[in-house]
């Protein structure tokens, strides 16, 4: 990994920071998402909390929706320290793209459903609460794509036969223990209240904080990993030997 | 329980540099995995005893129409099989692979006749008008269930993907490692058992 590219790695790897604020801040706490309104609570007094703060809803989501931009910078990052770290490696590595990305439009598009409900919250509180559960059932069952890039990040991390891993077994394994609890998500339309419901222990705390404080990690190693990687292309260079990991 | 002993010190081994060593049970990383995951069961089972407590009637009354008996031969079945995938890995070590592979094949049938008695048990339920949606008991009779047999199946195809390498004559230092991971991940889904079938079909 070149200097150059090893210093916009870096970057890439701050902009989990720079998601995770204004995504909190937007979705959590404005949007009024941490934690949800089950998905039992009447329509009517749906569209009342709608109506009463639209207007910290609407920056809220409006601020949300952009915050994704990051996860996309952050997915890029990963994506280049992997092809280097898989020693250049196609598929897993553009898994993990496509995975990351994905995910990141998974979040960003959910995000315009309640920013909707918000837009326009005089409406029929039927249709507040129909978007109220698209943005949800959206969010949540698209869970697969996330899969693909913490699997996809897993066994390459796992592969990496470096003296010293750029990236530890144990956040591999825990990524991909991560991405199986997901699966958990697939009962979650079958209730509107209790545990596995979308407001509920398995489908919100569960698989939404775990992997947060995963993708944090993830990111402490990218940094450590692109400094490495640059090293490592530098003695390379040193030793004369032809560059192969550049993708 | 296999070799939960030897997770002791394993801190110096994670990062096997010996390619003869690459056993993952002795590997801190996958440690994590079967960590993580006992976790999630014991929020499971947390949240079961929490609402059970709740509503001691609705739940004794669902578990009342659960067939102890099923499940006492799920149990055996899956401590049988437990023993079975033990005395493999003990065999494999001493490369009597003939033994081990029969003992491997056990193992797995053992899983598919544990995942058959689990599907008639929820044919019996779904017939007399239990889903996962009629009662708090049936929700959690369900997923729990149904993610322990979504452990089981994964396990049964991760020993039957190394018994047929072994048998084909594959044997690289990372079928040993896969196998041995696969190993501690059954005695997991054993041991998740042991507490599942007195929660659900004994505890009154």
């Amino acid at each position: 990994m070149t200097k150059n590219e090893s210093q916009l790695a870096r970057l890439c790897a701050w902009a989990v920071a720079v998601y995770f604020i204004p995504f909190g801040i937007g979705w959590g706490l404005l949007g009024r998402m941490i934690p949800p309104y089950p998905a039992s609570m009447p329509a009517a007094e749906l569209a009342q909390i709608y109506r009463d703060n639209a207007s910290t809803l609407r920056i809220g989501f409006a601020l949300a929706a952009f915050a994704t931009t990051f996860f996309f910078m952050w997915s890029i990052g990963l994506f280049r320290i992997m092809i280097h770290t898989d020693r250049g490696g196609k598929i897993l590595p553009y898994t993990v793209l496509v995975g990351g990305v994905l995910t990141g439009a998974d979040l960003m598009f959910s995000i315009f459903f309640w920013l909707t409900a918000a837009f326009r919250p005089e409406q029929d509180p039927a249709l507040i609460q129909l978007l109220y559960d698209l943005g949800w059932l959206w969010l949540d069952l698209a869970f697969g794509v996330a899969m693909l890039y913490m699997i996809a990040f897993g066994v390459i991390a796992l592969k990496d036969s470096r003296e010293r891993p750029l990236f530890p077994k144990w956040l591999a394994w825990l990524g991909i223990w991560l991405s199986m609890e997901f699966l958990l998500e697939l009962i979650m339309p079958y209730f509107r209240s209790g545990p596995f419901s979308w407001a509920g222990l398995f489908n919100f705390w569960v698989p939404f904080f775990p992997p947060a404080i995963w993708m944090v990690t993830v990111s402490v190693y990218m940094y450590k990993a692109a400094g490495r990687l640059n090293e490592e292309y530098e003695s390379d260079l040193a030793q004369g030997l032809e560059q192969t990991t550049t993708g | 329980m296999g070799r939960v002993p030897q997770l002791v010190n394993t801190t110096a081994l994670a990062n096997h540099q010996d390619p003869q060593d690459m056993s993952l049970s002795r590997d801190a990383g996958f440690w994590t995995f079967i960590a993580a995951d006992a976790s999630l069961f014991a929020l499971l089972f947390f949240q079961f005893s929490l609402d059970r407590s709740s509503q001691p009637v609705v739940f004794d009354e669902g578990q009342r129409v659960l067939v102890v008996l099923l499940g006492t031969v799920n149990t055996l079945v899956l401590v049988s099989s437990s023993w079975l995938m033990a005395s493999a890995v003990r065999n494999m070590r001493r490369d009597s692979v003939r033994t081990g592979l029969r003992l491997i094949a056990g193992t797995a049938a053992l899983g598919v006749v544990f995942a058959a008695v689990k599907i008639s048990e929820y044919v019996l339920a779904l017939r007399s008008g239990h889903t996962v949606s009629t009662s708090p008991f049936f929700m959690y009779y369900f997923v729990i269930t149904g993610i322990h047999l979504g452990h089981l199946m994964i396990g049964v195809i991760v020993v039957v993907v190394v018994g047929w390498r072994l048998r084909v004559g594959i044997r690289r230092p990372l079928d040993r490692t896969v196998l041995e991971c696969g190993a501690v991940y059954w005695h997991l889904v054993d041991l998740l058992w042991m507490f599942i079938f007195p929660m659900l079909y004994l505890a009154r």
